[in-house]
């Protein structure tokens, strides 16, 4: 019961047994999950549609991007600015992670 | 020297799938596969800090991947690839926050001695365990797995026949699918 006294590992592992969980479940399974939620299913579904539009939108706006071997200008930076750029957009980051998008590739 | 010749088509293929295949298998995602990436992006999103939303932590997911920066390995289904990207954006994204906070890296990977992340994790916990507040049995199957035990363990520990946990388990996938719909968690 070591996992009781480290929240950390006892999450990890809880969350690692309920994502094999998720990800097994049979699709008739997902589906009845969802039978009597119409409105939300359809506007959850859309809102993750949304986000992988956007995706591979910003991953055709990056496909110039140099490669990863530029540890500076690199593509992994640039991603890494992607996530911080819609924090920022929402107002969660503090003003000293602010800087940090200045490496932002122009 | 047909075997030899098939090495070198081999050697000269990409490692993993090309970033277009990516693409269009996020295309092909049925509605099920959607709804299910959400669910895992939410639950993986309960103990991130710096306010980052579970759409933040799928977007980058879904980036790194659509651009290679994650090389989707063959064999493996997408949506596990995509999960697999997500658990190690969060652990990415811990040790970025305590960067920021010009703390020393945590000695080791799982951030046992970070008491930021420890308390993150331990409410998420709390609202893991809220989730199933009336479910005696699916509250002993969580605890089973917070502990690090396998299914037999669960079973023998919590005097659980192979059918009582099949169906608690099948309640748990049910409970967590549809918070994945909600807007907001206990």
């Amino acid at each position: 019961m070591t996992h009781v006294n480290y929240p950390q590992s006892g999450l990890t592992a809880l969350l690692d047994a309920l994502e094999q969980e998720l990800l097994a479940a049979p699709a008739d399974e997902v589906r009845s999950a969802w039978r009597k939620s119409g409105r939300a299913r359809n506007m959850a579904r859309l809102e993750v549609q949304a986000l992988l539009d956007e995706a591979i939108a910003a991953s055709e706006d990056g496909s110039a991007a140099p490669s990863p071997s530029d540890t500076c200008t690199g593509l992994d930076r640039l991603l890494g600015v992607s996530m911080r750029l819609r924090l920022a957009a929402r107002g969660h980051l503090r003003a000293g992670a602010v800087p940090f998008l200045s490496c932002r590739r122009h | 020297m047909a075997g030899t010749s098939q090495q070198v088509k081999e050697w000269g293929r990409p490692a993993g799938p090309l970033q277009r295949d990516v693409g269009a298998a996020l295309a092909a995602l049925s509605e099920e596969d959607l709804l299910r990436l959400r669910a895992i992006a939410r639950l993986r999103a309960r103990a991130l800090p710096d306010g980052m939303s579970w759409s933040d932590l799928l977007h980058e997911a879904v980036l790194r991947a659509l651009t290679g920066a994650r090389p989707w390995p063959p064999g493996v289904p997408l949506l596990a690839f995509l999960a697999g990207v997500m658990r190690s954006l969060c652990d990415e994204e811990w040790r970025r926050h305590r960067r920021q906070d010009h703390l020393p890296a945590p000695l080791g990977s799982g951030g046992a001695d970070d008491p930021e992340r420890a308390c993150a994790a331990a409410e998420a916990l709390a609202a893991i365990q809220r989730l199933f507040a009336s479910d005696e049995a699916a509250l002993k199957v969580i605890t089973g797995l917070i502990s690090g035990m396998a299914a037999e363990e669960i079973r023998r520990h919590y005097g659980l026949t192979a059918v009582k946990y099949d169906t608690t388990r099948r309640r748990i996938r049910r409970t967590l699918l549809r918070h994945g719909l909600a807007w907001s968690w206990p």
